[in-house]
């Protein structure tokens, strides 16, 4: 009895040895599995995905992808969309079995470097927003050995690298300094697609006190001061919110001016880099217009961490005097407010400088490309099938699957223009159509690119935001003035040296510029020896790193970079309005 | 151990020592079984990991793993002492926690003690779940919440301007106000659920010492100085030196929540700035610089733990070893 209870208490000893040695094992082999770089195949997968028996007479090939879910999950759809119309059909058209890894998006960072760091990738990663959201770039992915270069699965991928080799600026975004191609992203081919916000005011403020539409800084500034002094809303108070914004916008604010805080372009993305503070006489004028909205209170006092939902209530409440914000929120708002008597946002052009210049501060148009990128990991079994499903969805026909759903569900033909159904843009469960949208169109995890008769239908239902899409903010818009750095890569070792200036750089003028703008600082008196410490703490040295790289930028592909966007044309007449209001503003083709 | 080793009766002795072990191991073996599951957690998920400190002294990269990245030495801490703001971010992170030791600590225990002294049970209750309750709000919604009350129209600014005249401003950008906010609203929060503690100890202390010391002709005060507060010390002492052990450690949720660049020459802390130099900038994460900083104020952590606890056995009887 004694000796069989030893025996007992012996295997339990020994079992938890094993399973912690077991656990020990663990970790070495992940490491040594990963010290061969960019060669390491993994045969976890097979174990991980099911494989679903099919009649087909080759097993299909399991692709698992990673991406980060937003409200809905593909499944959500199954109440109106069945199986077989989506994932079963790419499934049987590529034979291949598709599952799905997703993290919901608030833990996505941390579950994408956790899955990075450990090497599990899935076949398949895709990232939403931009890479600073995921703190990891595909370069410094591939550097690390865990994506593939494209260009070694080129001949699966016919569409998407014909619309690379066609476009250079495309090509320039997906590829690194040593011509690897690095992943699929969202190209634009129409800058009314790529423009996809700026500044808007009340129009019917701006009549009571017969302004016209602010047509450089000065103006702008003596349209929010009348809102601040004079109760547009009539209500009595004094509780108008000349300017809604929060710290960002401020900063955009003041890059209306030509100069961003720290890095920006001069004469365009095809220019070259200055370093903001040593720019006097614009960093000066910046700061001045800054300060002025913070301490005339042209902007709303909470503008450190402001809440952007409050911003809805306070549109809802008559209060907003002028904002700068996305398309989506001027045809939201002016939905929203169609019952208002008066109430109309329209949208205006960048205020010109005194040269009659004016800048801007657009990315997705100078790069002619969206953020979002989906790679092919290096753990792929199968990269050119995946890249073979992939490119399918560049084509016309995955392009349709993918951004408008399924004929006859989510969109029918009207003549050659597809409209969406009732179930997107009327949804019988109340579902905004931006919602709507996202539950029931779209393949998870793939890219195409993007295609104005969706945000036609979408996001331009009301006079102001067509016009500000297709004229007020387009027109007006020139590369040559445009002033963000484009998504250039530094060396390791580069961008090390970088880190190090930037970290202390970056908090001191963050505080700096905090301190002119409240005013514990003024411009006349400070300013010299803003730009002195800003020397010491290594300031020319981040703007020779800056610079080297953006030149390696635009030299990527072995052409000079070039702006290359078109202007779309669309059938208006397909497309209803969704409120008159502010009609007879809007040019009448757009009607 | 050398007295045993004598060659005559040397092989019994031995003989009977494994007899005894052999008899009270087949009585006691359930007890190791359980001991050895808690060991084996503590190996497997503190031990283990512990060896991925390493790549704080390495530039660690994800596809060659921690033991493959290249060695670099100590720059990685170099690059944290060499940084402009390095002494700031040290001395706001000691003087947030200084004044958290300072006033954040004891009011649990002033709250634990008068909470004692109510009778009326009823009462008692209901304070006690009361300020415990803001234990259970998540940290972001809390600060949500002083955004919104310390904003130019909020509830606590208008308050303020009503009782003491202060001006309506956005109390969050005044760097004179912010580290009482922060210290103030970390007492709020975790006041009720620390005393919690102090309660249960100040229930143990034995009620004829309270009767002998009414006997001896003791008011609630004097009881409270000669029963009470004995009656806990041991307790208070153990959770300081246990506090002190934390000195450096201050989570970055709540300065990333609270601060601003107005308020940054008080409120950056060395946990926000290696935030924003390892995941701010040019979108790279920097895992072997913020490990190395974690280090550092791992061994401080250590440091001010072992002098509190050797000052605390010096001084009482009580200490953590």
């Amino acid at each position: 009895m004694k000796r069989r209870r030893m025996r007992l208490a012996m295997l339990a000893l020994s079992l938890l040895l094993v399973f912690s040695l077991m656990a020990c094992q663990q970790t070495p082999t992940s490491t040594t599995g990963s010290t061969s770089g960019g060669a390491t195949t993994t045969t976890t997968k097979a174990s991980s995905t099911t494989t679903t028996t099919t009649q087909a007479a080759e097993e299909p090939v399991p692709i698992s992808i990673w991406y980060a879910v937003g409200r809905f999950t593909i499944d959500d759809r199954r109440d109106k969309i069945p199986e077989e119309k989506d994932i079963g059909f790419l499934n049987e058209r590529f034979n291949i079995d598709l599952s799905y890894t997703t993290a919901p998006s608030e833990q996505a960072r941390d579950q994408l470097g956790i899955m990075l760091a450990t090497n599990s990738m899935t076949d398949i990663i895709s990232m939403q927003g931009s890479f600073d959201t995921f703190l990891i770039r595909p370069d410094q992915m591939f550097a690390d050995g865990q994506i593939i270069d494209l260009k070694s699965v080129a001949s699966s991928i016919p569409t998407y690298m014909g619309i690379v080799d066609d476009n250079p600026v495309i090509k320039k975004n997906v590829m690194d300094d040593a011509d690897h191609i690095l992943y699929f992203g969202i190209p634009i081919f129409e800058a009314e697609v790529g423009m996809s916000g700026g500044l808007m005011i009340r129009k019917d403020w701006l009549d009571k006190y017969d302004l016209g539409l602010p047509q450089s800084i000065d103006e702008f500034l003596t349209a929010l001061r009348a809102f601040r002094d004079n109760d547009p809303n009539g209500n009595g108070q004094k509780d108008e919110v000349p300017f809604c914004g929060n710290q960002g916008s401020l900063q955009v604010i003041g890059n209306l001016i030509g100069v961003q805080e720290t890095f920006s372009m001069v004469g365009g993305t095809g220019g070259y880099v200055v370093f903001g503070p040593f720019e006097e006489e614009a960093y000066k004028k910046r700061l001045t217009l800054i300060a002025t909205m913070a301490q005339e209170k042209l902007i709303n006092e909470n503008y450190y961490n402001f809440d952007f939902q409050m911003r809805d209530t306070w549109i809802a409440e008559d209060r907003i005097g002028a904002a700068l914000t996305g398309l989506g929120n001027l045809d939201k708002w002016n939905n929203l407010m169609a019952d208002h008597p008066t109430f109309l946002m329209w949208p205006f052009n960048n205020p010109a400088q005194e040269d009659g210049k004016r800048y801007f501060d657009r990315t997705d148009l100078s790069k002619a490309m969206r953020h979002d990128v989906t790679m092919i990991s290096s753990n792929a079994a199968d990269p050119a099938k995946c890249g073979e499903f992939l490119d399918y969805f560049y084509t016309e026909e995955g392009h349709m699957l993918t951004t408008f759903g399924i004929e006859g569900l989510t969109y029918e033909m009207d003549g050659d223009f597809p409209k969406f159904t009732d179930l997107i843009v009327k949804n019988p469960d109340d579902l905004g159509v931006g919602d709507a949208q996202g539950k029931y169109i779209g393949i998870p995890g793939v890219r195409t690119y993007e295609d104005l008769r969706v945000w036609a239908q979408l996001s331009l239902t009301t006079p102001g935001s067509r016009q500000a899409a297709m004229r007020t903010w387009t027109d007006t818009f020139t590369e040559d003035t445009n002033t963000p750095i484009p998504p250039a890569m530094m060396s390791e070792a580069d961008a090390d040296e970088y880190a190090d200036i930037m970290a202390d750089l970056q908090t001191y003028i963050l505080e700096s510029v905090a301190k002119f703008t409240t005013g514990e600082w003024s411009v006349d008196a400070n300013f010299d020896d803003f730009v002195a410490q800003c020397r010491v703490l290594g300031a020319e040295r981040a703007l020779e790193l800056q610079d080297k790289a953006v030149k390696n930028w635009q030299a990527r592909g072995g052409e000079p970079y070039a702006y290359t966007l078109g202007r779309a044309e669309i059938d208006w007449s397909k497309i209803p309005l969704k409120t008159e209001k502010g009609i007879e503003l809007m040019d009448p083709d757009l009607r | 151990m050398a007295l045993s080793r004598k060659p005559a009766g040397a092989l019994p002795a031995k003989l009977a020592r494994k007899t005894d072990w052999k008899n009270y191991f087949a009585q006691y073996w359930f007890i190791y079984v359980i001991l050895a599951v808690v060991l084996a957690y503590y190996v497997i998920f503190k031990y283990i990991p512990m060896y991925g400190v390493l790549i704080a002294f390495k530039r660690y990269t994800p596809s060659a793993g921690i033991w493959g990245s290249d060695w670099v030495g100590l720059r990685n801490f170099e690059r944290f002492f060499s940084s402009a703001y390095f002494m700031r971010t040290f001395r706001n992170t000691v003087l947030l926690n200084v004044m958290n030791l300072a006033f954040g600590f004891p009011a649990p225990i002033i709250f634990a003690l008068f909470l004692n002294e109510l009778r009326n049970q009823v009462f008692k209750r209901t304070i006690q779940t009361i300020s415990y309750l803001p234990h259970f709000i998540s940290l972001v919604v809390v600060a949500g919440m002083l955004h919104d009350f310390l904003n130019n129209t909020g509830t606590i600014t208008t308050v303020l301007n009503l009782l003491f005249g202060t001006e309506k401003k956005v109390w969050l950008n005044d760097k004179n106000a912010y580290r009482t906010i922060y210290i103030v609203s970390d007492i709020w929060k975790s006041l009720g659920w620390s005393a919690i503690i102090y309660l249960a100890a100040l229930s143990n202390i034995d009620t004829q010492l309270y009767d002998s010391a009414e006997i001896d002709g003791c008011g609630s005060l004097r009881k409270m100085r000669h029963v009470t507060l004995p009656g806990i010390a041991p307790t208070i002492i153990i959770l300081f030196i246990l506090r002190i052990g934390a000195m450096l450690s201050l989570g970055v949720e709540k300065t990333l929540l609270l601060y601003n660049p107005n308020t940054y020459e008080v409120s950056d802390v060395i946990s926000s700035f290696v935030y924003r130099r390892g995941f701010g900038i040019d979108g790279r994460a920097d895992y072997s610089f913020s490990t190395a900083v974690d280090l550092f104020n791992a061994i401080i952590n250590l440091t001010l733990l072992t002098v509190a606890n050797f000052t605390a056995r010096r001084f009482s009887e009580t200490s953590l070893w």
